[in-house]
């Protein structure tokens, strides 16, 4: 896994993901998106059943990253 | 060919008879809650007093029931509820509907009321009315104890209301095991208010398949494939309660009675945070291997593990939105609600009413037996649940349900009951899901949460939306969209959720997101039945189950008026990360009648004659 400056990542609560449970730190090449950076590192996320929340907003796998990023990876939610 | 034998027993009478349902009975309406349908709309008359003599209890399995697919153990009881005065309607897993299938019976309609407390024994295709007398005012551990006991045999399954149903709590619930709830509408107060308390089950007899082979090889892929799944791995984790941070970092955690969607207290809450402190062990329903069931103890407040442990919906009620952030004081209200026998979001969701009414200044100790009822006063919360359970002081009040305590309350406290037909929220906040706050408004039961699978399911390109694509929809959704994407959304996750309700199936191991997708459901129940069959027509049995709840409606006086939210949701979320985020009024309700035309309903929110026709329900009459 790749690790340095760039984007930082919280991944909580994703044991399945393939991450550490604390926080994970990504490089990443500019313009690149959630999707490419995971994908780059060998997480196939898509069966994961994953969102991703930067700022407190829901994003999508396809946005575009950038510096200093604080991506939360939360779990899908479907009911309670 | 598949059969159904129903029990039926007049309380008033004594009278036990067996009847037996065609299998074109079965095939329309599947089980639970299209069949108790079936059952209320021909035998209920309109008008009729939900407490009184005349309402019809009725409790279904389905055709699946007892067969060992994971998932397919729930069953519905159904009535005129108490609570809302419209269709009454509640879901439970556990074990409790395997062991009636293999006592030989799809369903049980019980009418008329008992002159003295008894209890319903079903025993391989027999049935007996027995004295509970000596139940009265007994917490629901002991009942079942006592009944196990006095018909000597501890594998005995016992369905029951408590002490809140008992005294008619409006929101007093049933309970399997002590610990799966038929929670919602009221039911135990139904069966409080016929004297009966409870419904014990013994089945020894094999259910059978039409293909027995072919359901065990469902059960193996079951078991080789949960895994995969990766929210139905975090369920077996940490339970329901894995999404409460989920929901907290979305803004979407009800919080201080639904004022804002983040909690500061919010992981201390989490299923996590529960793995690590309370949780004694895991648990699950017949046939499942998932396990999300948690099993709570605490010494400082002596939970007793008995009645299982809290869910997220229990979690969100008693924890944020009333301001606590002590689990161990959630697993207490947990369990004296599931010892009354009372719906944990129901209560909840009064003692956060009663919490912003004591801050506004409209109540005041005077009325609570002085307790202050400051958001986050635990000792308040449990006081104010046994109060409820007990019928005493302010809990006669609560015990009514939001609606009528904030008539009683007056002084403008109605703006912070929330409520749909009555029905107090699940904690989940619209402002953060229109899916959700349609399913929310246009629930026949009032607000119910699992009227659709939520939407951030799918708002990217997920397993959950790629296993839609089946229905036709291919593109994500936005949580916030209010346009016709996400009516067709909500429209046809709606009659899948339904399906489930008929067929007994569990929305947290079937499609769309989780282990058992749709192909596998229509291998299931081809297998079981021996019908050629398909997801069409599973999502008309979820149809005709929706219309024929809304035609009981439209029988008791409701309106498109009820089809909508509490105004707070239509004002801003003054906190978190929703500020200023709120539900388009106009829009909201331009869908809500365009739900209607796209359903076949007329601009009354009435199904048409068409409608009924084309669903085979000719024979009601929806004016």
């Amino acid at each position: 896994m790749h690790t340095g400056e760039g984007v930082k990542a919280f991944f909580k609560n994703t044991f399945y993901l393939g991450l550490p449970e604390k926080e994970t730190v990504f490089s990443f090449t500019p313009g690149m998106s959630i999707r490419e950076l995971l994908e780059k590192n060998d997480i196939c996320f898509k069966q994961q059943g994953v969102a991703f929340v930067i700022e407190g907003h829901l994003e999508k796998a396809s946005y575009t990253l950038k510096d200093g990023d604080v991506v939360t990876v939360i779990p899908i939610i479907v009911g309670g | 060919m598949k059969q159904g034998k129903v029990l039926r027993v007049n309380l008033t009478s004594g009278n036990i008879t067996v009847e037996t349902l065609s299998e074109g009975i079965l095939r329309r309406y599947y089980g639970g809650s299209a069949l108790a349908s079936y059952f209320l709309l021909n035998e209920l008359k309109p008008g009729t007093d939900p407490l009184g003599e005349d309402n019809v209890l009725v409790i279904t399995c389905s055709v699946l029931s007892g067969l060992p697919i994971p998932g397919a153990s729930r069953f519905t009881i159904a009535a005129k509820s108490p609570l809302t005065g419209a269709f009454g309607e509640s879901e439970a897993g556990g074990w409790w509907a395997p062991e009636f299938a293999r006592a030989g019976f799809i369903a049980a309609v019980i009418t008329g009321r008992s002159p003295k407390p008894v209890y319903l024994w079903v025993k391989d295709g027999k049935a007996e009315i027995r004295d509970a007398s000596h139940l009265t005012g007994k917490m629901t551990g002991e009942a079942e104890e006592l009944i196990r006991q006095e018909l000597d045999d501890p594998r005995i399954i016992v369905a029951q209301t408590g002490p809140g149903g008992e005294k008619l709590v409006r929101y007093a619930c049933v309970l399997n095991n002590l610990k799966h709830a038929n929670g919602r509408t009221g039911m135990g107060a139904v069966f409080g208010s016929k004297n009966l308390r409870a419904v014990a089950v013994r089945g020894t007899q094999k259910t059978e398949a039409a293909d027995e082979v072919a359901i065990k090889e469902l059960a193996q892929w079951f078991a080789q494939n949960w895994k995969n799944n990766a929210v139905n791995v975090r369920l077996n984790k940490y339970g329901t309660a894995h999404n409460l941070n989920s929901l907290q970092a979305t803004g979407t955690l009800p919080t201080f009675n639904f004022r804002r969607g983040d909690f500061a207290g919010a992981e201390k809450l989490c299923g996590e945070t529960m793995s690590d402190t309370i949780l004694e062990k895991n648990e699950g329903c017949f046939a499942c291997p998932v396990r999300c069931k948690r099993v709570a103890r605490d010494e400082t407040y002596q939970v007793d593990s008995r009645y299982g442990g809290p869910e997220y919906e229990t979690i969100g009620g008693f924890g944020s939105l009333c301001g606590i952030d002590d689990l161990r004081v959630v697993a207490k209200a947990h369990e004296l609600c599931n010892k009354y026998g009372i719906d944990t979001i129901s209560a909840s969701v009064a003692v956060s009413f009663a919490m912003e009414c004591f801050d506004e200044g409209i109540i005041d100790t005077t009325m609570t037996d002085g307790l202050s009822l400051d958001f986050g006063n635990a000792e308040a919360v449990l006081k104010l649940v046994e109060m409820i359970g007990e019928r005493q002081g302010i809990g006669v009040i609560l015990g009514e349900g939001v609606v009528a305590a904030a008539r009683e309350f007056g002084k403008g406290s109605e703006k912070f009951a929330i409520h749909v037909k009555g029905q107090e929220f699940a904690a989940h906040e619209p402002r953060g899901k229109t899916g959700v706050a349609l399913g929310f408004a246009l629930s026949p039961t009032g607000a119910d949460h699992l009227e659709m699978a939520h939407d951030i399911g799918f708002a990217d390109y997920t397993n959950a939306l790629e296993n839609i694509g089946i229905l036709g929809i291919l593109e994500p959704v936005d949580t916030m969209d209010l346009t016709y994407r996400k009516l067709r959304l909500f429209y046809n996750l709606q009659l899948t959720n339904s399906f489930n309700n008929c067929a007994g199936f569990c929305n947290l191991v079937t499609a769309p997101a989780f282990t058992f997708t749709f192909d596998k459901l229509v291998e299931i129940v081809a297998a079981a039945t021996g019908w050629k069959t398909s997801l069409w027509e599973f999502m008309k049995v979820g149809e005709r189950a929706n219309v024929m709840a809304r035609v009981f409606n439209t029988r008791e006086g409701l309106t498109p008026a009820d089809d909508t939210l509490p105004d707070r949701f239509f004002a801003p979320m003054e906190e978190g990360p929703l500020k200023g985020v709120s539900i388009d009024r106009d829009q909201f309700h331009h869908l809500i009648r365009e739900y209607y035309t796209l359903s076949g309903w007329d601009e009354n929110g009435v199904p048409t004659k068409a409608k009924l026709g084309e669903l085979d329900l000719e024979w009601i009459s929806a004016g």
